[in-house]
């Protein structure tokens, strides 16, 4: 793979001109006891932007200090208490003090207490990791001769609320879903497990972007290796900015060229600690609602959330899922190669019908197929980017020119039509759209395969995706366990969501030391009341 | 990797010279034949068929032309025959879909194994359809009579025989490899049902005959026809075809007539079940020293 190697080359190319980052322009490396000379390596680093707000102010009488922080990342309202703290510490000076005409580490540890209402106070002696603080909304306090920085939690910027899930809708379940604040989903996630096990680690991604990522999981219940997996992976990443989950996903990845997505993303809190419960880890990235979910199994795309909020009678609809996952990949496919190669498999009135329909219609089934495939392709995407007001146009568009006129300007047949939306509705079944992603893309493939080598191809196509699918792993687990190594117990979540008194062990691949979920209690219960 | 590309770039270098040139065939270029035919004229072959035109058949085009259309060539082999009749029809016939087979009394009676030789080794054919033979007409004759009920005449021969064999049982519903098996199988010669057409055949052609409520030509079904190995000798009538079909076990279900006690009046009997059993024996009778 020639162009593999082409880009592994370039990227090193970059990396040696790649641009300054806070590590390169920092030359100071230790806050100085000098608060003047701190103050003007900050102006250096971060230039004469407007929202860095410099506020000198004296402690006791004559030691000079300043707050530095940037205006709309701080909290304000925090901010105010802290300053009015601080200056309160003034009247509260000892004659000690005033004798000694300096900061007394007791004045400092003072202020430091003082300062509790703000939570988190440390000192920071690392000049970069001053800056860092103060880039992500805490505010430094710079002492005159005081050889570090006093950072206090402040981050406080305008955030949106937790709403309603947007993207994976439930009938019955929990109706949040994650923001694009790291704390936020993080306290989500607390709320659901109040387990003293739960961990969360933090990392800084990102050289200018500096995101913050959390991998959150249970430590008794999780997977170590998948575990360590995660950080090895995740501590290779190097790249300017992080702006999406997606960006993570796709460097942590098992396959990039494989089709199919081997992590899964979820925007809603019970679906992130329901496979923590399984022992699965998650990576929450600051910036996104959508939480990243490792190892992600083929099984895992299938299961709604819902599954476990209904009775478990509903648990026989997710069949219906992988039977729309044949039907969004085939059906195009398998129309284009029964019509052309194998006329002698359909019903003979229906083939006269369709022969009907077919008549005057200028191009072969798999010619008429791309053109209604590729059309709603792009009316899909039209309808995700279109801004809202147009929204009816377009709807109309592609309800009566695409669907009856094209009919009947005899450009399609109406069966095409027909194959063309029970696909289109198909794909819409899954609960997770990176899989609708990649079924999109793969049923061009076997239309083609359909049309050159008729059924004998969908085949062979189906064969090498079975092949394919088996080869592939996520983060260690064989992707399509349970069926690809056989685990018989683990059928019970798998094509059916068995009821809930079966559902007593943890799936075995992903979790090898603590399986158990539940005793019996059906059964306990049954007895007492017999 | 690098030969995972290869691969692909052969593959996909691959695809569009395959495309086309194999046998694909788009439906619309199809000649579907629904019911065929053979007779032997002077030693000649004439093949018969009726070949389906879709658009007549679809509901949104009120058509004046006929749902079906009957074309027939002759040759010295039938192979020849059915071959030449890509000189009339729009496209080579699609045998697929073919559900009757009907040969002419009179080839009948002269030998058909030939004929099934040739349909039953073809590729083409596929070997389900029911096989009759038109009694007293040519096959040509019984393919040129149109049908009401269902307007497609193989397939009305088709569930007819089906229905009246399933609930009638004096006819029976033979497909072609069933006959063949019955043909090559040692002490059994095959059946087939006889199919006739009331009235008279030249006005079976025409549309505007069967606006009647009453039509005066159709076609139906008759009684078995017995074959002595592959030559039709001759008609058994109801009584001796229902007779047989219960004696081989083809009844699932017929009507009996048995008079009522001290003779007053004729009582219907529906059979809902039946069990056959066929054995053989051989039996030591002495006469006169001789086996029989």
């Amino acid at each position: 793979m020639s162009y593999y190697r082409s880009r592994s080359k370039r990227s090193k190319r970059t990396k040696e001109k790649s641009h300054p980052s806070i590590e390169q322009t920092t030359k100071v490396e230790k806050v100085s006891m000098a608060l003047d000379k701190n103050l003007s390596a900050i102006k250096t680093n971060l230039g004469d932007s407007n929202d860095v707000v410099v506020r000198r102010f004296n402690i006791n009488k004559d030691t000079k200090a300043a707050l530095v922080y940037i205006d709309g990342l701080a909290d304000r309202i925090s901010l105010q208490d802290f300053i009015l703290k601080v200056s309160m510490s003034n009247s509260n000076r000892t004659d000690q003090d005033i004798e000694n005409n300096s900061v007394s580490k007791k004045s400092i540890n003072y202020l430091k207490e003082q300062a509790t209402s703000i939570g988190e106070v440390k000192d920071v002696t690392n000049f970069k990791d001053t800056l860092g603080a103060i880039l992500s909304g805490d505010t430094a306090v710079l002492i005159e001769s005081y050889d570090s920085a006093i950072i206090a939690s402040t981050r406080g910027w305008e955030k949106r609320d937790v709403s309603e899930p947007t993207t994976q809708n439930v009938i019955r379940g929990p109706k949040e879903a994650f923001t694009e604040n790291l704390r936020t989903n993080t306290s989500l996630i607390r709320r659901k497990i109040k387990d003293p096990d739960i961990r969360i680690e933090s990392k800084t991604i990102g050289k200018h972007t500096n995101t913050d990522i959390a991998i959150v999981y249970i430590d008794s219940i999780s997977n170590k290796k998948v575990l360590d997996e995660v950080r090895k992976r995740i501590d290779q990443i190097d790249i300017d900015g992080i702006l999406e989950s997606a960006y993570i996903e796709e460097m942590i990845e098992d396959s990039n060229s494989s089709p199919f997505p081997t992590i899964i993303n979820s925007e809603r809190p019970d679906v992130v600690s329901a496979a923590l419960l399984e022992g699965r880890v998650a990576i929450i990235i600051d910036g996104t609602p959508f939480v990243l979910i490792v190892p992600a199994l083929f099984i895992h795309f299938f299961q709604s959330p819902e599954d476990y909020y209904e009775r478990s009678f509903y648990g026989i609809i997710r069949v219906l899922r992988y039977l729309a996952f044949f039907s969004a990949l085939l059906v195009p496919s398998l129309y284009i190669a029964v019509t052309t190669f194998h006329q002698e498999m359909i019903p003979t009135t229906l083939l006269i019908d369709l022969a009907a329909q077919r008549e005057g219609i200028p191009f072969p089934a798999y010619v008429e197929a791309l053109i209604m495939e590729v059309t709603f392709e792009i009316l899909r995407e039209a309808g995700i980017r279109m801004p809202r007001a147009i929204g009816q146009a377009v709807s109309i568009v592609g309800a009566l020119v695409l669907g009856q006129a094209a009919v009947e300007a005899g450009l399609v047949s109406p069966t095409m039509v027909i194959v063309v939306s029970i696909t289109a509705i198909s794909s819409f079944v899954f609960p997770a759209y990176d899989m609708a992603i990649s079924v999109r893309i793969l049923r061009f493939g076997f239309m083609t395969l359909a049309a050159t080598f008729g059924l004998f191809g969908i085949s062979i196509g189906l064969f090498l995706m079975l092949l394919h699918l088996c080869s592939l792993r996520s983060f260690g687990i064989p992707y399509m366990s349970p069926f690809g190594p056989v685990n018989f117990t683990d059928q019970k979540d798998a094509v059916f969501r068995f009821p809930r008194k079966l559902l007593s062990t943890r799936p075995r691949l992903i979790n090898q030391t603590n399986t158990k979920r539940q005793n019996n209690y059906r059964k306990k219960y049954g007895r007492e009341n017999s | 990797m690098k030969q995972l590309t290869k691969f692909i770039v052969l593959f996909l270098i691959i695809i569009p010279i395959l495309s086309g040139c194999w046998n694909s065939r788009e439906l619309d270029d199809l000649s579907i034949s629904n019911a065929i035919g053979v007779d032997k004229i002077n030693g000649e072959y004439m093949f018969t068929t009726q070949i389906i035109n879709p658009s007549e058949l679809s509901k949104n085009v009120a058509g004046k032309r006929t749902v079906i259309t009957t074309i027939d060539e002759t040759g010295e082999t039938i192979f020849q025959a059915w071959r030449k009749l890509t000189t009339e029809s729009k496209s080579k016939l699609y045998f697929s879909h073919v559900r009757v087979l009907v040969i002419g009394e009179e080839t009948a009676r002269e030998g058909i194994s030939e004929i099934l030789d040739v349909l039953l080794r073809d590729h083409d054919f596929r070997s389900d359809f029911l096989l009759v033979v038109a009694k007293d007409h040519t096959a040509n004759d019984v393919l040129s009579v149109l049908t009401t009920l269902n307007v497609i005449p193989g397939d009305k021969m088709f569930e007819a025989l089906t229905s009246s064999s399933e609930h009638y049982g004096t006819t029976s519903e033979i497909p072609l490899d069933k006959f063949i098996t019955d043909l090559m199988s040692k002490g059994k010669n095959p059946i087939t049902t006889g199919v006739l057409i009331t009235g008279k055949v030249e006005e079976g052609r025409y549309t505007s005959k069967y606006e009647d409520i009453k039509p005066e030509v159709t076609l139906k079904y008759g009684t078995l026809g017995a074959f002595k190995e592959d030559k039709l000798i001759g008609w058994m009538n109801e009584e001796q075809s229902r007779g047989y079909n219960f004696a081989v076990g083809n009844i699932k279900s017929t009507l009996l007539n048995t008079p009522c006690v001290n003779n007053e009046g004729v009582m219907g009997i529906e059979v809902i079940r039946t069990k056959a059993k066929m054995s053989a024996q051989k039996k030591m009778v002495k006469s006169k020293g001789k086996f029989m």
